[in-house]
Parts: structure tokens; sequence; C-alpha cells
């Protein structure tokens, strides 16, 4: 072993294998998970926005605005609206009536065939408080313009970033927040009423918390992320070392010199490096990014079992770990056929093929269904999508325990196979 | 036998490629310094050779290189391989090829500097050391190749078509050195080259569609291929094997 550690580091030291090992996918994979945990927060963000209290919303109730504050540099009300209807001039010109009506940028304009006799109420209404001039004219430009048009169709052009803000604020208005708010008051009422909804399926003793759906899926879905982005940097690194030493025809001198078992075990050091390196950056950034976007938006206990936590990792990872190899072995054996490209997808197929069971026999009313839902999950590759969703459903011990043994076993057999593959097509790599 | 003599024994060995038997040797046992491989493209010659180092897996049977008292000789540990292109990786330096090997093979980056540089001189590759291995020609690729097999210095160095492709003038420095090399270390060459393998090999195997055709000694190959009389011919050739080895003899020899 220590001769394989003693390989690694050599190759290691190699610019292009520590760049493309290392390096890069390092800063790629670390980008990817920061783009999940800003997606994270802002789903998270979305899903409880609906069911905060309603007095949180309440946005109207200080007569303050951002926008307004970044547009006029105070987000008080603005004072009464002034109305201007532009008088029409000869050569098909017009003016403003009165020195006050000079047009400025912040302005709202609507465009209308005849200014001096346009129903401009709703206008009037939908931006008291926010701009200082409306004018009714037939072709002034302010940075806002907004032309309803005779089939009734009404379109608003924004000629800049303030002008866009502007078309915004109405949305702040006292009676739009009001009705917003008694929405908001009915739902938390309907949420009181029912208390915290469970669903009980037949087969798993624990209820599902429906409510509290909020909260783990969240975290399933990252963690979920999490594996296989590690399962994916193991299968590229195996793979990218593998091709550039038969690339550049080091691969037979190098294993003859090194002793077969040696070099294998040099390359699985180097992946399992690129993992670990990968993990150690990103588990620490993902537990802070979670655990700040859910006490940030969450109020409720998330109680999520260490022990569970574990023993569904586990499985995850046995579980998605031989999807991985079964798509690598089957394209590698097959990468000079035009198809190998489909290779990749027959663990997915099977996943996918497994979910639609497993989904479908929720439908089915038999009793017999609960014991087909946890056979599936107990089967390594179809019972993928069962597994990744435990922590939801509340998926007992035993079909997670049978799935990750039933996999590992797998995984060994398909690894023992493998390396015999690869000694008999070492040059076929 | 001598000092560096090595022997190889195979027994039953069959290797196949899917459908194909690449190998099929039920017996051989062969001892000397420099073992000659020789044989047509196809004929199974870098099969053996990878089959010997232990990179391909025999179906069935069994191929060991045994030092002259009689213990196996270990790929990792006794034996060094060129393949026929030589190797090295094409973005980086022979210089830096050179640490790399040194550290994996002698766990010392600088032994090219040291004890190893008798080779870098012996194969005249200090001129190649800042070049990347894509501005090498197909013969320094080998020459450094070549090194670096010498470098960890094997018992049994492998080559596989050393010759294919050099010039009479490379062809000699290549011949001198395992000539200097030979009381050091044994050679086992896959070529088919008969006119440089008869000066160089003790002994000499000659490979057909994966069969051993006939073996022994330089002078006994030879007299077999010049057409010796039927009591000389090896036993047990097929009328097919016959007819390559006129093919190889009228190649090593030409028509006359």
């Amino acid at each position: 072993m220590g001769r394989s550690f003693r390989i690694a580091a050599a190759l290691l030291r190699i610019p292009h294998l520590a760049l493309s090992l290392f390096a890069f996918p390092l800063i790629l994979s670390l980008g990817i998970v920061v783009i999940q945990l800003l997606v994270t927060g802002a789903v998270v963000q979305l899903m409880t926005s609906t069911a905060r209290p309603a007095t949180a919303t309440k946005i109207s109730e200080n007569n303050t605005h951002p926008i307004r504050w970044l547009i006029y540099g105070s987000g008080e009300l603005r004072g009464p609206l002034k109305v201007c209807r532009w008088i029409a001039e000869g050569q098909g010109g017009e003016r403003p009536p009165d020195q006050a009506c000079a047009p400025d940028r912040l302005d709202v304009a609507l465009h209308v065939d005849t200014p001096a006799s346009y129903d401009a109420t709703r206008f009037q209404k939908l931006f008291q408080g926010h701009i200082d001039r409306l004018h009714i004219c037939r072709g002034c430009k302010p940075d806002v313009v907004i032309t309803p048009r005779i089939d009734g169709e009404i379109t608003s052009q924004a000629y800049s970033l303030f002008g866009l803000s502007i078309l915004f604020l109405p949305y702040s208005n006292k009676d739009v927040v009001d009705q917003r708010t008694a929405v908001k008051e009915a739902y938390d009422d309907i949420q009181r009423a029912l208390g915290s909804i469970s669903m009980h399926i037949p087969e798993i003793s624990e209820a599902i918390g429906v409510s509290s759906l909020k909260g783990t899926l969240p975290i399933t879905s990252n963690i979920a992320l999490l594996v296989v982005i590690a399962l994916w940097l193991a299968l590229k690194a195996h793979r990218k070392v593998l091709d550039y030493f038969s690339h550049n025809d080091v691969l037979l001198p190098l294993a003859a010199a090194c002793g077969k078992q040696n070099f294998y075990s040099a390359i699985w050091i180097l992946t399992l490096f690129r993992v670990g390196c990968f993990l150690g950056a990103s588990i620490p950034l993902m537990y802070f990014g979670l655990t700040d976007i859910i006490t940030t938006n969450m109020t409720m206990d998330l109680s999520f079992s260490i022990v569970r936590g574990l023993a569904w990792l586990v499985a995850l990872v046995s579980a998605l770990g031989l999807a991985t190899v079964v798509a690598s072995i089957a394209e590698l054996k097959h990468r000079h056929s035009l198809l190998s490209i489909s290779y990749r997808f027959l663990p997915l197929f099977g996943a996918f093929l497994g979910a639609v069971a497993w989904g479908a026999s929720f439908i089915v009313p038999l009793h017999s269904c609960g014991a087909f839902r946890l056979v599936v999950s107990a089967l390594p590759i179809v019972g993928i999508a069962p597994i990744l969703v435990a922590p939801v459903t509340g998926l007992p011990y035993l079909p997670m325990m049978v799935h990750a043994v039933l996999a590992m076993l797998g995984l060994i057999w398909l690894l023992r196979c493998n390396a015999r593959w690869f000694a008999a097509h070492l040059e076929e790599v | 036998m001598t000092k560096a003599s090595v022997s190889i024994r195979a027994h039953n060995l069959v290797v196949r490629y899917s459908d194909l038997v690449a190998l099929n040797i039920p017996r051989l046992d062969l001892s000397g310094r420099v073992i000659a491989l020789l044989g047509h493209n196809g004929a199974g010659k870098s099969t053996l050779l990878k089959t010997v180092l232990g990179l391909l897996e025999p179906l069935s049977g069994e191929v060991a290189l045994l030092k002259s008292d009689g213990t196996p000789l270990r790929p990792e540990r006794d034996m060094a391989f060129c393949p026929e292109n030589g190797a090295i990786f094409a973005d980086i330096s022979v210089e830096r090829y050179l640490r790399c090997w040194c550290r994996i093979t002698r766990g010392d980056a600088r032994y090219y500097q040291g004890p190893g540089s008798k080779y870098v001189e012996l194969l005249s590759i200090s001129e190649l050391l800042a070049k990347k291995g894509r501005e090498l020609s197909k013969g320094q690729r080998r020459r450094v190749q070549t090194a670096l097999g010498f470098m960890g210095d094997p018992s049994l160095f492998l080559f596989d078509e050393p010759f294919d492709g050099l010039d009479v003038q490379r062809t000699n420095d290549l011949m001198e050195i395992v000539e200097q090399e030979r009381d050091n270390r044994s050679f086992f060459i896959s070529s088919h080259r008969m006119d440089v393998m008869e000066r160089i090999a003790d002994v000499v195997v000659v490979l057909q569609h994966g069969q051993v055709a006939c073996s022994g000694t330089v002078a006994e190959v030879c007299r077999t291929l010049a057409g010796a009389s039927t009591s000389d011919r090896p036993v047990g050739l097929t009328d097919a094997m016959r007819a390559h080895l006129q093919d190889l003899r009228e190649q090593a020899f030409g028509a006359s």
C-alpha cells in the first residue's frame, strides 16, 4: 500500500493530471454546490413565504418603500398626483397645459388619441403617492409610457431602470397589500385549524409529516445531489487517469513497472483523494449554507435523527455507487460501439422503471402494494427512487439496509469482474 | 546457462481476445540471455510479452520467466518494458517524466542524475531532457523509455519491436547497447527483423498464428528457416507453418 501511495504522489506531480484531476473539477464542483445552495435558498424562501404570519408581510403600513427611496431619495409617499392633459397644437404637435406640468423623466405618460377626454381614473389610483405627474398625451415621452389600445390591450414601456422600478410600485398599494394580507390570514387560519398534516402509508409505521416537507425536502435533495456529484467526480477521475495514460502510451509500461495491483491501487487512491478533496470543501460549505437557510426561513423543528440520517446516507452512497459503476463498465466495455453513449443511461432507465412501479403502487388500492413497495425499495438500481426520498417517506430501516447490502455486494462483484476485464483488455481502455 | 540468463516456460498457455485465440502454446522451455520472439504482425508476439508481464491474463495454462536459479521473475521488481512506440507523456518534458519515473521505481527523483546518469549517456538522451513528449520522434521516444527501463536495474528487459522504423545507424546503436548490457541483464525482444535478431539473440521463438512454429538456438532456427534437411526440421510442423517459415526465410535472407 505504501508503494501505491508513493506512485499516486509521483503521478500527482504531473501538472496536467494535477490540474485536470483536482483544480478544475474542484472549482467547478464547488461552484455547483454554491449554485445549489442559492437555488435551495430561493426555493425555501418561496415555500415559506406563503406560510409566514400575515402581519409580517404588511409592508405598506409604514408608508415607506425602498424603490421610492432609490428613485427620489426618500421612501415616503409622494404628494397628490397631478394629472396633465396635453393640449394639441398645429401640425400634429402638443404641449403641456401649464408650467407645473413640465415633463420629467420620472413621470408616467398615457398615450391616447384623445387626451382631453380620456378617463384616467384607473391609472391615477394606481400611481397615487408613487409619482408626481401623470401625463395624458399623444406622444410625450418620460421614462414610462403606457399605451391603452382600442382593442383593450395595454402595453407599458420603460426606458430606464428607474422607469421599470416605477411600474412595480403599484403592487405595494395599500388595498393590494390588504387583500394579500387577508388571503394569508385565511391560509393561516386553515393551517391552524388543520394543525400539522401527516400521511399514513400501510407499510410504514411512522406517518409522513407533509407539513415538515419544506424542511426535509431541501436537505434531502441537497445531500443526494452532493452524493451524485461526488460519484461523478470519482467516475471521471478514474477514467481521466486511464485515458490520459493510454493516450500517451504510458499505461502499459507504467502498469508493468509499478505492478498491476500497485498501479490500480494508486489510481483508486487518486480517485478517492479527489472525492475527499471535494467532500472536505463542500460539506462544511453545505452544512453552514443549509443551516443558515433553514434557520432564517423556518421556525419548525426538523427532528432529523442522526442514526436514520446515517442509515440513509449508507444506502444512498451504495445505491448510487452501484449505478455509477454499472454505467461506467457498460460504457467502457462497449466504448467502440456507436450505441456506447446509451449504455451509461442503463441504470437510470432501471431506476426510472422502479420509480414508476413504486409510484403507481400508491394508486392501486391493494394491501399487497405495501409489501411490493418494500421489495422495490430493497432492490438495487430499481429501488433508487424510494431510497432517494427515504427521509421524506420515512422508509423503514430493513429495506434501506437490505438495499445497501445488496448494492455493496453487487459493487464488489462488479469491481472484481471489472479488474479482471481490465486485465484482459488493457489495450482497449 | 550463464549468470544473467533467464528461462521462459509455458505450459498449456491459451490467451484469447473475445473469440480470437491470440496464443496457444502447449509447451515451451528455453533459456538464454537474449531471447528473440519472431513472427509476422499478428503472430502473437506482443500478446506473449504482455502475458509475461502480467498485463494480460491467460484463459488457461501459465507462462513464467525464471532466473538461472529457478526463482520466478516478478514484473514490477525484475522486469522493464519498452512498448513499440516508446512511452512518454506528450505534454511534459522528458526530464520531468524521468523524475516521475525515478520517484516511482527508485524512490529518488534525482536518481537519473546520480547512478542512473550512465543510462542517460548510454541512450544519448541528454539533449532530449528539455523537450516535451510531443516533440520527440518514435526513435527518440523509444530511447527515452529504454533509458527509463534501465533506471530500474531490471534483470530482464522486454522490448516490443525495438528495431521497427530505425535506420541502420540507430539499429546498430541499439544492438550495441544490448551487447553492452547483456552481461548485466537478459533481454526478451519481439521483432520481425530476423537479420538483426540472428546477430544478437541466443535463442529464438518463431510464432505463427499464436502458436510456436519453431524454437531453439539461432543456428537451429536458421537451419530450419534456410530449408535444412527434413530430419532437422522441428517436429509437428504443418504445411502452413512451413510456408510461413519460408516467408520469414525470404524476408530475412532474400529470395535467393
